[in-house]
Formats: C-alpha cells, structure tokens, sequence
C-alpha cells in the first residue's frame, strides 16, 4: 500500500489570517502553499481510509466518509455557499488549529454529516472558541468532560434534530454526526487527542458524540436560547460537563418531589461542582416531568430557584472533602452545620425540555472552570 | 491504480504560546521561585525540588507562589511579579 501526503499548491485554498483577530491567530500570513494538505489514497477502499487515519492518530476509531474535493465542495455548497470558505472563524487550542469553514467541512464530511448541517458545526466552533468555555483547559484537563451541543429552534426541524425520544442516543444521523463533528474538530484542530492535547483520565462516552436538541413544541416556558438574551430563530449551545446523570420519578404528581430527585443527583461530592461553585448544571428535563412542573405555575425560575435550594449539603462536608476549591467569599462564613448550595447562584441551574414520553429527567454536570455558551446559528 | 485525492482534517496551526526564555548558563545566585497551581500535592514536590536545586546550585530558593486555579492561566499581576522578583521559575505538575 503506498500513502502519500504532500502539500497542496492550490492557490484558491489559502489561510486568510491576516486580518484575523481571533485570540491566538497569526497576524501575519503564514505560508499559503500548504494548506489544505492533500492525501492520496490509492482506493476509497473505507479500510485503506481507516488505516491511514489510525497511523496518523486521527479519527475515533469508528468507520470514516472519505473527504473526498468533491464531498467537501457539496459540504460548503449546501451550507456556506455565500461566505469565504478560507476565512478563519476560529483558533482552537491547545493547538491552536485555524479553524476555516472548508476544514470544518472536511470534518463533517468525515464524520457523515448531512451537507446543509454545516453552518451548525461553524456556530457550535465559534461557540467553543468563546474565552468563557476554557477551551484549552477543557482539552487538557484529566477529566472526562466533553462538550455538549445543544441545538434550538428552527434548525431542529430544518436539519432533521432528534429533540424527542433518545435525544442523547443513537439514531438521529444529524445528532450523532454533528456530535461526532464536534469531536473530529477537537481531535485533528484543537489537537485533543488521548494521551496528547487530551489528558483525560478515562474518558467518557460522548467524547464520540454529544449533541441533543431542545424539544420546544414539548416545553411549557420558552427556548432556552431566548431565555438567554437571544434573538435568533435558531441558536447552539454548548456547555461542556460530564456524561448526563438520569433522574427517575413515575410516582409524583407535583414539582417538589420530581425537583427533589433532582437535587439530589446535584448534591454529590466527586463532580467538579463541588469545589467549583461558579459551575453550572445543564438540567434536561423530560416533557413529561416538565409538564408536571408547569401545570402547577412553575416558571423556568421557579425551578432554578428550587434546585439552587434544595441541592445543598452541610459546609463541613465539603470543608472535609477538599484542600483545593473555587468559592464565593461568602462561603468562609457558612458554619459547619449550615447548608451550603452546590452552586452559588440560582442561574448557574440552567433549564431546558428535551426527549420524549417517560418519567426521566437529567443533570449534565460541569467540568467546573467552564461556563456555557449560546450563539445563534449563522453559517 | 488511479489514487483517489482527500483533505487532510487537520489544517495549520497558528501560535501556540509566548516563546520560552533562555536557559541560563548557571543556577549560582540566581532567585527561584515555584509557581503552584494548586493542584493537591504540588506545593511540596515543588517546595522539595526548588530546595535541592538551590543546594546543589547555589542557587536562592524563594518559596511558592500559588496561581488562581490549575484550570485557568496565571493572572496577569502574578506573572508580572515573578518576572521582577524571580530569575528562574519551577512549575508545571498536575495531579
């Protein structure tokens, strides 16, 4: 088998960073003969493909869509036909990899993304490369967290979002290819692979895929994303936190008991939470628990406010538990007894509807030194 | 056998970091400080081998700093001060 990787001297597939003011981006061009770089493959043999990505480091192991002139072109096509394909929309550390749409197609490609799914994946990276989410930290780190993409409003129908049943499961080709996007983006321009830009002491499984959309018409309070100051009929989350940990009430018929559960699963020492209290909580509730919820005038504040209250264990539990923590002031004068919240404000509780019928609800727990970000689709 | 072309997913990589200072060519005289990130254990191991460099070296170890959170960059002021008080700098464990 002979693999050859040379350099492309395609004069329209140029970095455009010389504008660019993304935090860590060059100023100056670099050279322009290089990139993208070209593989040739003596077949698209999907082995010989999976061979060469695995010698490389690349890819997650499963079975690949060979990025081939063509696909990529149908990719940027679909989704970003009026914008600059070359243009860096972000730099992704620890790497710094130059995030363009043309790569970022690339990477849905291989991934298996429908074509027009690309203006979510370039939101969703303009998301990730927001200071506020941490991202060189979130890679590095010897947690498992990983990014959760939430999609909302009109591009869940349009682009074929499961917001239903199993929204965090397999089935939906645009959740689990967008979520398997997300990570390709990470691996091959971030440069979070195991063991090299991702330190991650056991992983998690959605660090192969991890994305769900709100299920609005199933929610009694309005899109998250317009409860976050958005506008935009369409707008991505992401939020990055452990795998989702399931609550489970079929016997209560009001807020509080349902509320409780969840708490509860809140109130635990070994996630990031704990010591961090600045972190947030992604709390998924089922339609189902919602609409138990809501039927007793229950606002999405209410809730918060209820969670942020009963989520809480004594202050000399946590104070025995940890050397190292990130707290508000305020804690330094909680008495031992006192009940101390595992986050440190109501808004940290953050409240959307998703899935299907059933009594199930979840929490996605933080990494810690990570906060959520929401911006509207845009390609 | 016609090769079939693909894109590479990787694409180029801007800047990764400030470029690091130079190696002194001896330790002798010189201020050493440790810059702690907090992480449980990381003060003595750094406590530890900022001593033995300074007696091997002849070398002044000046204690620990502790930077805000392993998770986040040093803050500004804190490098800043360093970089007057000090003129090597131990760091970088984890866990």
């Amino acid at each position: 088998m002979s693999l050859r990787h040379r350099a492309k001297d395609d004069a329209g597939a140029r970095m455009k960073v010389d504008e660019c003011d993304l935090p860590g981006a060059a100023r100056t061009a670099p050279e322009r003969s290089e990139w993208p770089a070209d593989l040739d493959l003596p077949n698209l043999n999907l082995e010989t493909l999976l061979d060469l990505f695995s010698e490389r480091g690349w890819g997650d192991g499963l079975p690949l869509v060979p990025p081939t002139v063509a696909r990529v072109d149908a990719m940027l096509a679909a989704g970003c036909a009026e914008q600059d394909p070359d243009e860096v929309v972000a730099a992704l550390p620890p790497r710094m990899g130059l995030a363009t749409r043309r790569l970022l197609a690339v990477n849905a490609v291989l991934a298996g993304c429908p074509p027009g799914l690309l203006p979510v994946l370039v939101s969703a990276v303009r998301a990730l490369a927001t200071p506020s989410i941490n991202l060189r930290g979130v890679n590095a780190t010897t947690h498992p967290v990983a990014p959760l993409v939430i999609v909302h409003g009109d591009a869940v129908d349009a682009f074929g979002f499961n917001a239903g049943l199993g929204t965090f499961g397999p089935g939906s080709r645009s959740n689990a290819t967008l979520g398997r996007a997300i990570r390709f983006v990470l691996i091959h321009l971030a440069g979070a692979r195991p063991g090299d830009g991702d330190a991650s002491t056991q992983g998690q499984p959605s660090k192969y895929a991890y994305c769900i959309a709100e299920n609005l018409p199933a929610s009694p309070w309005e899109s998250y994303s317009l409860s976050r100051g958005g506008t935009a009929p369409s707008a991505v989350t992401v939020h990055c936190g452990e795998n989702p940990h399931n609550f489970h009430d079929m016997e209560s018929d009001s807020p509080g008991p349902i509320l409780v559960k969840g708490a509860s699963v809140m109130a635990t020492l070994g996630s990031n939470n704990a010591p961090v209290s600045s972190a947030e909580f992604f709390i998924i509730l089922g339609p189902e628990h919602a609409a138990t919820i809501a039927a007793e005038g229950w606002t999405r504040r209410d809730v918060q406010t209820f969670l942020y209250e009963r989520a809480r264990l004594p202050a000399a539990v946590f104070q025995r538990s940890f050397d190292v923590t990130q707290y508000r002031p305020w804690h330094a004068y909680l008495s031992d007894g006192d009940l101390m919240p595992i986050t440190d404000h109501p808004d940290n509780m953050r409240v959307l509807v998703a899935g299907g019928a059933g009594k199930h609800s979840c929490v996605v727990p933080s990494w810690g030194m990570t906060q959520s970000v929401t911006l509207p689709i845009e390609p | 056998m016609t090769s079939h072309k693909i894109y590479a997913p990787d694409g180029r990589s801007g800047p990764t970091g400030t470029p690091l200072a130079g190696i002194p060519a001896a330790l002798a005289g010189l201020r050493i400080t440790a810059l702690d990130n907090g992480k449980p254990g990381a003060d003595a191991l750094l406590a530890h081998l900022g001593a033995q460099l300074a007696r091997r070296t002849g070398a002044v170890f000046a204690g620990l700093v502790r930077k805000g959170s392993a998770a986040t960059p040093c803050e500004e002021p804190l490098l800043d001060a360093l970089v007057d008080s000090a003129d090597v700098i131990l760091t970088g464990t984890a866990d």
